[in-house]
């Protein structure tokens, strides 16, 4: 499962003798940046719908799930788990499913946050 | 920054834990790669449809062209870069950027092309031209 760039929609692209339903297994590719108060995480799913997908935040483990099955012809499978920092706050999570692309928002707990401490001046 | 390297990531099958971030507290941005996507063809008695996944790309910056038996396929990447001052952590997407030009077989019926860009894959349907199809001749016998 290392296959990073695994063929999400080779299924039933070969000739009629092929009809099989051939399913896939893939790892989406991610991007992984901090900002000053969230984690942001950008998921390649290309075909995959809102309905089909499945963001789970479980005991520090967040789980993307989603399948991606045109109509008569194989399957994708996208699935990639990860375990949280405690630094995150899950309440928070938020996650939006756009052309294929899944961003998940993971706000820092408010302990984890950077704080301005005011430098008093001692005379 | 906070203690991130102790963010892991799960591997599904053996439940090992590998280290989710690379870059950890460089702050280095790691260059942003294209890729060209495959272009699958699936050729049907009645036409062809091609299938490419283009997660992200704006919609906008698609273009479908089909002159004579030749169909082009353009995409551009429309990601923008996030916000300043972020820490990466991993960089694994490619943005996907197309420049196709197929050369199809057999004539297209040209006005009953079909594009669709849904989920991050384009569909583009191009049905024969009845002219490539099949035509059965009676034998006529005297």
């Amino acid at each position: 499962m290392t296959d990073k760039q695994s063929k999400p929609i080779q299924a039933a692209a070969g000739s009629d003798a092929n009809k099989t339903m051939t399913s896939y297994r893939s790892t989406p590719a991610v991007d992984i940046y901090e900002t000053a108060d969230a984690l942001v995480m950008k998921a390649d799913m290309p075909g995959v719908a809102e309905s089909d997908l499945r963001v789970e935040i479980e005991q520090g483990v967040l789980t993307l799930e989603g399948i991606f099955q045109p109509g008569g012809k194989g399957s994708t499978a996208y699935s990639r788990q990860f375990r949280l920092p405690e630094a995150i706050d899950p309440e928070g999570a938020d996650a939006a499913l756009k052309d294929g692309v899944l961003t998940l928002r993971l706000p820092k707990s408010e302990a984890a946050k950077p704080r301005r401490v005011t430098v008093k001046t001692l005379h | 920054m906070f203690g991130l390297h102790m963010i892991n990531e799960m591997e599904k099958l053996h439940r090992e834990m590998d280290h989710l971030f690379h870059h950890l507290g460089t702050g280095v941005v790691p260059e942003h790669r294209s890729v060209t996507p495959e272009v699958q063809v699936e050729r049907s008695a009645g036409g062809y449809r091609l299938e490419v996944a283009l997660p992200g790309i704006d919609p906008d910056k698609l273009k479908v062209e089909l002159l004579g038996r030749q169909v082009s396929l353009v995409a551009e990447s429309a990601e923008d870069d996030p916000e300043d001052k972020v820490v990466w952590h991993r960089r694994e997407r490619r943005s996907p950027a197309l420049s196709r030009t197929l050369t199809l077989s057999e004539e297209i019926d040209a006005e009953r092309v079909d594009a669709e860009y849904r989920n991050g894959i384009l569909v583009v349907s191009l049905p024969k031209a009845a002219s490539a199809l099949p035509k059965k001749i009676s034998v006529k016998a005297g």
